[in-house]
């Protein structure tokens, strides 16, 4: 039996092609890196996302969405370290699609109006305990202007930052010419001033409190070239999946929390361990957190070559985008094992690492971590990590 | 000869159609759909819930998905595995999802769960108090889709989330009842989605669903008519409007999908919700982010304001049932959740009534959805 390799992974210069024939559509994405952002950037960044899927110089928002598979329309979301663009077309609309993303890139039109209208809506969104724990970032709403959304558009949307990657039934290399052709006259303009400085402190937008709270452990931020297979097993055995010192003590044993998770959360130098624990409020004070970090550290000295298999076992089942994994690469979700976040892992990966996402490597180091380095870099994580209440 | 069999072998797994169903002596059923791409097994169990008491439902439900040795998760993880439960108003579900070649991984999961458990008070108490956390942090969405169901339907139309209060005074032999009922085989489904063959995938399990002793299913209530109305929900935010629909593969039900889904994709952050099912039921569309607007969108909608979202909204009812089937446990999921409710039921013959849709019913799906026909929930923080 002649076996048809599935998927075939090239990079050709700055776009990244993922053959999948059995794909039913194409999927499109450009991962954008950010600089680092303070709360008005942040703020403007925020709004960027949401404006840069309109009109632009060569397609209009009506003419993208016609373009597109339903469902697949151009969408942009941001990230503390990125912005990700998406759309998806089908097989025979693949150079238009490629165009369409070089036009957002590089054209898309942020208007005074739309700017306005955002910003009498998106500072007063409700958002979840959870999402809010996620991104607790502050945003300088008041101090948001039109102008500084376009100069955040000039700022990052040039061809040094932007990452794309296509994915599904495509012909090799057709993506990377149409890339070519699309983008061979992007001149950039003369790199702007940074944003001004936040003129005064910023309130965080008032949102009702509800029925629960969320106790962070935060973790010292992960950088590349850090051994990561000790780390991430470690993290994976305190806080991901129902094998872990987490959900067992905080749920099971404590019944403390319905809902707790490990995360690792991007940052501008790299991703951030945490550990979630959402309980209901009335319950949630220091003594709580102290309790379940006290016995959590117990736990630790209790963790055997099973402890290990079950990280290991449950590490690799995450890293494909399982259930329950740790990677909250996107606003409020994790990575899913859909072909859709394999592309966007292929593009991220390379956007922030200047590297290929390569999951079969990782695990492999995994096989090299000792229940002892396990136990020692779990117990460095929750020494050193900072304690956070959201509510 | 060695090129002989590989032909055969290739041949073999090329041959086989695409899925095979299996109805056992003692009426339950298994599902095993091929999907040679995929690159997770989907296993999934499920007993029908319709005609029992729901009271303690959700309460046994947490407590059979750790196993009879309270370590089921642990070795699935350990081997890449995860199992996730879950209480619907049609049926329990049991969702392992394993790496390739560890269909036996989940197989000997189900088996776990089917084996008749013991609990004791202590155990019902501790988890009690998870229950309570679960309560509390049920998200806005949930919450003004519940209260849909509640005003439509009334006592039919209770929250599979349970009551605390009664899930408290449960014992352990009602528990022990329950569980016996629900795993009576007549009613029970098992649907396998992956890199498997068929064959092989359904011998796995049939000892498995062979073995559940006979006993006696209650017959499924019918569901009253459903009444349009309004429902406040205090300490919530948002709102939603449900329209009130007949079967999943009705032309009323997929026009108010439809037309649902064409109201989410064009206001910003709003939520849909519906489960198909072969009795009557909600489509609600909602948002929690702000605190009005789906209802103005709505009325406001004009005729031509509708014909805009008309293939809108039909290519987004057809792709919100064809993305459950490009994936091994969204598969795995919609034809259990449909087999489960009766041997005849399909994702296919929904989609077949989405292709059929006409203007005039995306008009009525959208009118379905208006104020005084459908429900209308309110958040009241």
């Amino acid at each position: 039996m002649i076996l048809l390799p599935l998927a075939m992974l090239s990079m050709q210069g700055s776009v990244i092609e993922i053959q999948k024939p059995t794909a039913k559509h194409v999927t499109i994405q450009a991962v954008c890196k950010l600089p680092p952002l303070d709360p008005l950037g942040r703020a403007a960044v925020d709004l960027l996302a949401k404006t840069l899927t309109n009109d632009n110089d060569h397609f209009s928002k009506a003419e993208m969405t016609a373009i597109c598979v339903p469902g697949g329309e151009p969408r942009a979301s941001a990230m503390p370290d990125h912005i990700w663009m998406r759309l998806s077309v089908l097989r025979a609309d693949a150079a238009a699609g490629v165009r369409m993303m070089a036009a957002i890139v590089r054209t898309a039109r942020i208007t005074p109006e739309k700017v306005g209208e955002l910003l009498e809506t998106e500072p007063y969104k409700t958002r979840s305990i959870w999402s809010r724990a996620l991104d607790s970032a502050p945003r300088a709403w008041t101090q948001l202007k039109h102008a500084d959304v376009e100069t955040m558009r000039l700022l990052v949307m040039r061809p040094e930052n932007v990452t794309v990657a296509v994915g599904g039934p495509i012909v090799p290399v057709a993506a990377q010419i149409v890339w070519t052709e699309a983008t061979e006259d992007w001149q950039v303009s003369k790199r702007p001033r940074p944003l001004r400085p936040v003129r005064d402190s910023v309130a965080p937008p008032s949102q009702r409190s509800g029925e629960t709270a969320v106790i962070e452990f935060a973790g010292r931020e992960w950088h590349r070239g850090e051994d990561s297979a000790p780390r991430l097993l470690s993290l994976v055995a305190l806080g991901s999946g129902k094998g872990s010192s987490l959900f067992r003590i905080a749920r099971e044993q404590m019944g403390a929390s319905y809902r707790q998770e490990a995360a690792l959360y991007p940052s501008q130098g790299g991703l951030v361990p945490r550990l979630l624990i959402q309980a209901k409020a009335d319950g949630v004070e220091q003594e709580t957190a102290t309790a379940i970090k006290t016995a959590i550290l117990k736990d630790i000295e209790s963790w055997n070559d099973a402890t290990l298999a079950r990280a290991v076992g449950h590490a690799k089942a995450s890293l494909g985008g399982g259930l329950m994994n740790p990677f909250y690469l996107h606003a409020n979700t994790t990575i899913g094992p859909g072909f859709e976040d394999e592309v966007f892992m292929a593009a991220y990966w390379n956007a922030k690492t200047g590297g290929t996402w390569n999951p079969a490597a990782i695990a492999e180091q995994f096989e090299t971590v000792t229940v002892e380095q396990l136990r020692s870099t779990a117990r460095s994580f929750l020494d050193a990590a900072e304690l956070v209440i959201h509510d | 000869m060695p090129l002989a069999l590989c032909a055969a072998a290739f041949l073999g797994f090329q041959g086989q159609p695409p899925r095979l169903k299996t109805v056992l002596p003692n009426g339950a059923t298994i599902l095993v759909e091929r999907m040679a791409h995929e690159k997770t097994i989907s296993v999934q169990l499920w007993a029908p819930v319709q005609g029992m008491d729901l009271s303690h439902m959700h309460l046994l439900e947490h407590l059979i998905a750790k196993g009879p040795d309270k370590k089921l998760d642990e070795r699935l993880e350990s081997q890449g595995g995860f199992l996730r439960a879950r209480t619907m108003r049609s049926a329990m579900q049991f969702e392992i999802s394993v790496p390739l070649g560890k269909l036996s991984l989940a197989i000997g999961a189900v088996n776990e769960v089917l084996k008749p458990f013991k609990t004791t008070d202590d155990e019902i108490e501790r988890e009690m108090k998870v229950m309570a956390q679960e309560f509390a942090q049920v998200d806005d969405d949930s919450r003004l889709s519940a209260a849909a169901w509640q005003s439509a339907y009334g006592a039919f139309g209770t929250d599979p989330l349970g009551s605390l209060e009664q899930m408290q005074v449960a014992t352990p032999g009602q528990l022990e009842n329950l569980q016996r009922e629900l795993f009576e085989p007549s009613g029970i489904v098992v649907t396998i989605a992956g890199p498997v063959d068929l064959d092989r995938a359904t011998s796995a399990v049939r000892p498995t669903l062979s073995k559940q002793p006979r006993g006696k299913r209650p017959a499924a209530p019918n569901a009253p008519k459903g009444l349009p109305g309004r429902a406040v929900v205090p300490g919530a935010y948002g709102e939603a409007r449900s329209a009130i629909v007949l079967g999943y593969s009705s032309q009323e039900t997929v026009a108010a999908l439809a037309a649902a889904l064409a109201v989410a994709n064009d206001l910003d952050g709003c939520f849909v919700t519906y489960t198909p099912s072969d009795e009557r039921g909600l489509v609600t569309v909602g948002r929690t982010e702000a605190p009005s607007g789906v209802g103005l969108y709505i009325d406001a909608l004009d005729e031509n304001g509708t014909a805009l979202l008309f293939r809108q909204g039909k290519a987004l009812a057809r792709a919100w049932i064809e993305r459950y089937l490009t994936t091994a446990q969204g598969t795995a999921y919609i034809r259990g959740l449909l087999l489960v409710q009766g041997a005849a039921h399909r994702p296919e013959t929904m989609l077949a009534s989405i292709e059929r849709l006409t203007w005039k019913e995306f008009q009525g799906g959208m009118l379905a959805l208006t104020r005084g026909r459908a429900i209308t929930v309110v958040g009241s923080p």
